[in-house]
């Protein structure tokens, strides 16, 4: 007994080694599909959700996001739509747009911003809401400008 | 029948120098994309990263000791990380804090400390509660996907000594606890070691009935010196005050006083959650009864409390122990040992199956971190 238990010992110890030095070689990238097939995605209110829209400005196009909102029992705050235009480099300078959000045939907001050609520069504008459901968020003004 | 022979029998150069051959080809292979790119700075940075591993490897073989080398290796990583991290973040951002557009775009760099908090919402909705990506992006290389594999092989490998080899902030309270020769603080109430496991506990059912990393918006000492909200508000303000007094209190004003890393010991609920994996490993520290003299050495020199003088009658530690080694360099009589469950090598050749493993992956992560550190903080004053 207590010969196969220094087996499994000394077996274990072995099978640890093995892990370590084939990690960066197989496992990293075998774990890193795993976990990629596990189909997790990031919580809306970080990522701004998934696109269901695409409205086509002729040049550039604007994406409007599904509203993302609490989901967890304890979660609290408001919904919210994210609006992403792109490309940037097709962008006017300014950007004057009335949005119909949920695709009912009437704008809920008109937002206004001047596009920085700088994407350092923080991005600001205004948000006019048109439809007494619907109110600003200050995030709504400072959307990522990348490149592209 | 116990192994009584003496432990950590002091080897000659020649015989250490073979057996440190190993580790030192591992660790040029882990610095080979660093050595061989074209980045003058980034090649002598991870030349010297791989000798100050090497030679570090060399010293514990040679004189026996874990600990005393471990912790040169350990406060080194502790303290560069940070300064590294820093001024990448400064490069990339121009600040220290995540503006709320990095935060939708998922530029977050994903921490191992969100791990247990994702797992409830994960499973339920299939829903990553940080604001990060899953797959790496030139934005983002730490994504979710490379540190949770990074994770899992710390785990399978180290389980608990991730805390002694491989955390990047331990080494921060590590390098206060070694400033003074003793502890002005000799009596810490035995029953703060149930904190890490309480903030565990809280952080994971907040963070499954709120849908948010918890720890991380309000509890991480560490944010203090790597990457916090923008403070824009009356929330992100007492955030950022939370942060920094836990920082000042857990990581420097207790370690320095205490002589322990009382961050780890009674509130780093990530710690809490690798001693659930503790067992995995077969490597262990034991407490030989028969050589014992009930002197307290070895007690004392724990830096995380997992050795009093219950557990010393035992004859093991808690499963708190992180296999630091302290214990084992501190007893005198050889009573504290290294040991492979199920059989009985001797200490040193545990220890040295061990520390394979435990410098391995120390050279893998911590070693790589301390050369790209590096090389940050030479781009920037050139």
């Amino acid at each position: 007994m207590a010969k196969l238990k220094s087996w499994f010992g000394y077996g274990a110890a072995v099978l640890v080694l093995a892990v370590m030095f084939l990690a960066p070689f197989v496992l990293f990238s075998r774990i890193g599909r795993m976990v990629r097939q596990l189909g997790l995605r990031p919580h809306p209110k970080f990522s701004g959700g998934q696109v269901v829209r695409v409205l086509d400005r002729g040049g550039y196009q604007v994406a409007i996001a599904a509203p993302a909102g609490p989901v967890g029992p304890l979660e609290w705050g408001p919904r919210f739509i994210q609006v992403s235009w792109s490309p940037v480099a097709a962008l006017p300078d300014t950007v004057d747009e009335r949005l119909d959000l949920d695709g009912r045939g009437r704008p809920q907001v008109r937002l206004r911003f001047q596009v920085p050609r700088d994407p350092r520069q923080p991005l600001t504008g205004q948000v006019e809401v048109l439809d007494p459901r619907s109110r600003p968020r200050r995030e709504a003004c400072m959307m990522p400008c990348k490149a592209g | 029948m116990a192994d009584n022979r003496p432990l950590s029998p002091l080897r000659s150069w020649p015989r250490a120098g073979l057996l440190a051959l190993p580790i030192a080809l591992w660790g040029l292979v882990m610095m080979g994309p660093a050595l061989s790119g074209r980045d003058g700075t980034a090649k002598l940075t991870a030349f010297l990263a791989e000798a100050f591993m090497a030679v570090l490897f060399l010293l514990m073989l040679r004189t026996g000791q874990t600990h005393r080398w471990r912790k040169v290796f350990f406060i080194t990583l502790g303290f560069l990380f940070p300064v590294g991290f820093i001024i990448e973040l400064v490069r990339l951002r121009g600040s220290m804090s995540i503006p709320v557009e990095h935060l939708i775009a998922g530029d977050t760099p994903f921490c191992f400390m969100v791990i247990p908090m994702t797992v409830i919402p994960a499973a339920l909705n299939r829903v990553l509660i940080f604001p990060g990506s899953i797959l790496p992006t030139a934005s983002n290389p730490r994504a979710v996907a490379t540190m949770v594999s990074l994770w899992l092989v710390a785990t399978l490998v180290l389980g608990k000594a991730w805390c002694a080899y491989g955390c990047f902030f331990g080494g921060l309270e590590e390098g206060f606890a070694s400033i003074r020769r003793r502890p002005v603080l000799k009596r810490l109430n035995p029953v703060f070691r149930y904190g890490p496991w309480a903030v565990l506990v809280t952080i994971v059912l907040l963070s499954a009935a709120s849908y948010a990393p918890t720890y991380c918006q309000w509890l991480c000492p560490f944010k203090a010196v790597t990457e916090f909200p923008e403070i824009t508000n009356g929330q992100t303000l007492l955030q950022a005050v939370i942060f920094a007094s836990l920082f000042l209190g857990l990581v420097v004003i207790l370690p320095l006083l205490s002589k322990k890393r009382t961050q780890c010991a009674f509130f780093c609920p990530f710690g809490a959650f690798q001693s659930l994996f503790a067992r995995i490993s077969p490597f262990r520290i034991r407490i030989e009864r028969s050589a014992c003299k009930d002197c307290g050495a070895c007690s004392r020199a724990c830096p995380t409390l997992a050795l009093d003088a219950g557990r010393v009658l035992q004859g093991a530690p808690r499963d708190a122990c992180m296999r630091c080694g302290a214990c084992v360099d501190a007893c005198a009589t050889g009573a504290a040992r290294w040991h492979l469950q199920g059989t009985r090598a001797p200490s040193e050749r545990a220890r040295l199956l061990f520390l394979y493993a435990g410098w391995g992956f120390a050279c893998l992560f911590g070693g790589t971190i301390i050369a790209s550190s590096l090389a940050s903080l030479i781009h920037l004053f050139r």
